[in-house]
């Protein structure tokens, strides 16, 4: 009986610009699973994301993690926010700071460690991305497939529960995307749990045990990859995949 | 048309420069001999000294301000993005309030009002209102400094589980920091030259220097214009600094 981690009912968000981003979502993730948000862009799938781990408010709604709920007005604890890694679109990574002290820094402001543990930490997260080589680095110098590698490593080195993948691959030039993939690939292999916002339909087939259909703010419908990507029940699922695969 | 790419040597910037500095030179000199005013340069070196002292304490008393200026400046900026209004508003009051009065009346306010209540000596009241003048600056560079770093970079320490301090003083402030330095450098130039305004509250410094030469040597015009080719010197290799400071920054960035 696997256990339910994170469950959003009738979540509601409204930015300041009146934009009704969620309108009503219900969503679930068990522990261990693997979940693609699919979606025309400004569908919601994004804000959906960060809701989960509170980069934004939900404006109405329930947003419960690991068994616990929290309101709208509820701040989720820093143990809970520590369990959720991210990886950006963007990579976000420090830029005045090396490889190393990307993971390191942050690690010791969070985990009160010494420096030799966290050294050895981010020694073991760059060689699992496959990067031990760019250790003393700085992001500038690294190409976009380094940069987004290093960003996993650093998320990872907090050892997370659940990682939330915001079009993690988006970014990228064409020819830098499987290496991204690749290592997404092997976390979700790991057991990791996982919920990717992403245009990379193929690691959504490959790996995602679900795929979700978000169109202007609500979730369309949902189903194994085989099922949504082969037969989707809804016009406009139809019509997105026909468009993306095309 | 025959006309050439490359610019001709005669259109060069040094050239045009040393060109420019020639002229005026000939032309100062040209209004100065035209002067009822009897020149006597030679007593420039008696006042070495005195001179040199007034020269040393104004940078000492720049580089103080500017040093407590940075670390008030630093400290205030952390005001105006408080998630608190009313922190944010006193934030406003307070840079207001000191853009908005002449420095010269808050160098005499500092001394002779508050520091007379406070018994402060004329060197602890000046440096302090030196001080005070440009943390408002100071504060106002860091803040756009801080503005300026991508909101991207809060957003990923926090999901790793930074705290607000953590992700304001190991993340956002030495990246705030750096884009900053040019305006920093810019503003200890200002300070060398707002220091002059201490002279008022009798701190020895540069300006006050050339004062007393000129009260001993009746050598006026000679010492008023060796005081403004010192602040030059002083203040001309800085601003470049800063300008080389920047052409660095934007190639760093793109």
């Amino acid at each position: 009986m696997s256990r339910l981690i994170v469950e959003l009912k009738n979540a509601h968000k409204i930015f300041n610009n009146n934009v009704h981003a969620l309108r009503g979502v219900d969503f679930e993730v068990q522990e261990g699973e693997v979940v693609a948000l699919i979606g025309p862009s400004g569908s919601g799938k994004s804000t959906l994301l960060r809701c989960i781990n509170q980069l934004e408010r939900l404006d109405d709604g329930k947003l419960s993690l690991w068994g616990k709920a929290f309101g709208p007005r509820e701040t989720i604890p820093k143990n809970l926010r520590q369990n959720m890694g991210m990886i950006f679109q963007h990579f976000n990574l420090f830029p005045h700071l090396s490889v190393k002290q990307n993971i390191t820094v942050p690690l010791r402001a969070v985990k009160r460690i010494q420096k030799i543990e966290s050294d050895e930490i981010a020694e073991e997260m760059l060689k699992k991305v496959g990067l031990f080589d760019k250790t003393n680095s700085f992001p500038h110098q690294l190409s976009g497939g380094q940069k987004q590698r290093v960003a996993i490593a650093r998320s990872l080195a907090m050892s997370p529960r659940l990682m939330l993948c915001d079009e993690p691959t988006s970014a990228l030039d064409p020819e830098l995307v499987q290496e991204v993939v690749q290592v997404l690939r092997r976390l979700a292999d790991e057991g990791m749990t996982m919920i990717l916002v992403t245009h990379e339909l193929g690691l959504a087939r490959n790996r995602a045990q679900r795929v979700v259909f978000m169109e202007a703010g609500k979730i369309i419908e949902e189903g194994t990859p085989e099922r949504l990507f082969n037969s989707p029940l809804h016009e406009r699922t139809k019509g997105f995949i026909s468009q993306v695969l095309r | 048309m025959g006309v050439s790419n490359t610019p001709s040597i005669l259109l060069s910037r040094p050239v045009r420069l040393t060109f420019v500095i020639l002229i005026c030179s000939v032309v100062s000199w040209l209004l100065m001999r035209s002067f009822a005013y009897h020149w006597q340069w030679e007593t420039i070196p008696k006042w070495t000294i005195v001179i040199k002292r007034g020269l040393i304490t104004t940078l000492i008393f720049s580089v103080a301000s500017v040093f407590f200026a940075s670390i008030i400046g630093t400290l205030l900026s952390l005001l105006s993005i408080s998630k608190i209004p009313i922190v944010r508003d006193i934030y406003a009051v307070f840079i207001e309030v000191v853009r908005n009065t002449p420095l010269l009346v808050q160098i005499l306010i500092g001394y002779f009002v508050i520091g007379s209540v406070f018994n402060l000596s004329a060197i602890v009241a000046g440096i302090a209102a030196l001080s005070i003048f440009t943390s408002a600056y100071i504060a106002e560079i860091i803040r756009g400094g801080i503005e300026s770093v991508d909101k991207g970079q809060r957003e990923a320490a926090y999901t790793l589980g930074m705290s607000s301090a953590q992700t304001t003083w190991l993340i956002v402030m030495p990246q705030a920091i750096r884009i900053s330095l040019p305006s920093l450098t810019g503003q200890l130039v200002s300070t060398i030259k707002d220091s002059s305004l201490l002279s008022v509250i009798a701190v020895q410094e540069l300006t006050l220097a050339t004062q007393q030469a000129i009260s001993n040597s009746a050598a006026s015009f000679e010492f008023w214009i060796m005081n403004a080719i010192l602040y030059f010197v002083i203040c001309f290799p800085l601003s470049r600094l800063v300008g080389l400071m920047e052409k660095r920054m934007k190639a760093r960035v793109s």
